[in-house]
């Protein structure tokens, strides 16, 4: 290189000195393009398996950690709707992370009703549940946007349960529990299956393999065990979810976009985007006849009109057949005591729209249902029904006040069931 | 050259075992298009 930088173009120390380099350089390219030689393949091969194994390695190891901060709940960019996607061992560390042995978990699971989809941030209910219950309880609200009772809430509730740990597990029922292993986001359910989180429901197998079957909202039922068996045992969801949430988010979605963050801004640096709900917005979204035809689907199931056709006495006891096979299996016998129940009124704007004896059928629907449950063994808390139309933000979301309601009650509901439990003395 | 040689081996099994593990959880995403909807 010295002699080619210091002698002049056209000398023969230059011709000489470029020649070499020519030569060096194409000795490196054959070189490295040679045909492979045993001892070429066998170090690949090692490296390959230290890469994986390392990784194998480092996903156990942050399955075992909390890295998630500043958690009040599962909001936008650490959730499924941005292909965010926490696996069980996160639920369980970030709930063992906030809440200590001493005291009574509170943990929340379900839908965007428990969530707290008309809530900012600092609106959040389970932050005034929190403040209500006081400090012998800790409140962890791990609901989705479209969950079920069995997923990231029931899989953490249960392990807990079996871990010793004082434990109330509040979650919302819609219309009915569904697939006893989840609706929308089942994945976690098989997570914890295999990790040995959750208590043995052998009777719930063949109703989960029966509702799979129709079930558009999730991955077949096959791919969705082999994926978590593969994964309990290689953590490679754990590994690349504290990667995306410290490091860099390696998958494009449309939700993530600036000035919130990018698309491959760590996870960690997001906080949650939710605002207070505008007043004005309220009950514009879904429109009106389809608000009532929901609110209606409760009074038919207590009061059909005619024997037959969608809102007859078949489609009613369709209805309350497959609602008792879910529920009798939904959850095991043993960790039922612990949980509560919930269920929403839907908004009073609509329900006051209502014909007088429509408004007295569904009443009597939820009122049949808190029955169901408690014959099943299960707590059950029916909320809304005195409710103003300020409470709500749409059909079924309770706003900031309703959620300040929501908290109150149920904070009520938890210190009896604490009591019951034995937990509180 | 025999060093990068060897290099290249070695960087090559690295890069195709963290590929292989960034495949299984990339491909594997219980993604479903429902979810969207609800948005």
């Amino acid at each position: 290189l010295v002699l080619f930088l210091l002698s002049p173009p056209g000398s023969n120390e230059y011709a000489a000195a470029v020649g070499e380099q020519q030569r060096a350089v194409r000795r490196f390219i054959a070189d490295l393009t040679r045909a492979p030689e045993r001892r070429d393949i066998a170090m690949f091969f090692v490296a390959l398996f230290v890469a994986f194994g390392g990784l194998v390695t480092l996903g156990h190891v942050v399955s075992g950690i909390n890295y998630i901060h500043d958690f009040a709940r599962f909001h936008l960019y650490i959730n499924p709707a941005t292909l965010y996607y926490p696996t069980a061992s996160q639920a369980v560390e970030l709930t063992k992370s906030l809440v200590p042995r001493d005291k009574i978990a509170v943990v929340v699971g379900g839908s965007s009703v428990m969530w707290g989809a008309g809530q900012s941030d600092s609106e959040l209910w389970t932050r005034r549940l929190q403040e209500d219950l006081g400090d012998r309880y800790s409140v962890v609200n791990l609901a989705l946007p479209s969950g079920s009772p069995q997923e990231h809430g029931g899989v953490t509730a249960q392990y807990l349960f079996k871990n010793g740990y004082k434990v109330i597990y509040l979650a919302d029922l819609g219309g009915s529990f569904g697939p006893p292993d989840g609706l929308f986001t089942p994945y976690v359910y098989w997570d914890g299956y295999y990790r040995g989180y959750l208590l043995p429901n052998d009777q719930a197998m063949p109703l989960i393999e029966t509702l799979s079957k129709s079930r558009t909202t999730a991955p077949p039922l096959d791919e969705l065990r082999t994926r978590a068996a593969l994964d309990s045992v290689l953590r490679f969801t754990d590994f690349w979810n504290a990667f995306g949430y410290n490091v860099l988010f390696t998958t494009w979605n449309y939700l993530v976009y600036p000035p919130a963050g990018q698309f491959v801004s760590p996870r960690g640096q997001f906080t949650d985007p939710q605002g207070s709900y505008p007043p004005t917005a309220r009950y514009s979204s879904p429109p009106l006849a389809q608000a009532m035809a929901i609110v209606r689907g409760y009074v038919y199931t207590q009061c059909p009109v005619g024997p037959s056709g969608p809102q007859g006495k078949d489609s009613a006891d369709l209805y309350w057949d497959s609602w008792e096979s879910s529920a009798r299996v939904a959850f095991p016998a043993e960790f039922r005591r612990n949980m509560l129940m919930v269920r929403l009124f839907q908004a009073r704007y609509y329900r006051d729209q209502l014909t007088d004896s429509e408004r007295e059928c569904y009443a009597a629907a939820f009122a049949n249902m808190s029955n169901r449950l408690m014959t099943d063994g299960y707590n059950a808390a029916e909320l809304g029904a005195d409710w103003t139309a300020e409470d709500y933000v749409d059909v079924t979301h309770p706003s900031a006040s309703g959620g300040d309601k929501m908290a109150e009650q149920l904070a009520g509901d938890v210190r009896r069931i604490a009591q019951d439990l034995g937990y509180a003395g | 050259v025999t060093i990068a040689r060897t290099a290249f081996w070695i960087l090559g099994g690295l890069l195709v075992g963290i590929a292989v593990y960034y495949m299984l959880y990339r491909m594997t995403l219980p993604i479903q298009p429902f979810i969207y909807q609800a948005f």
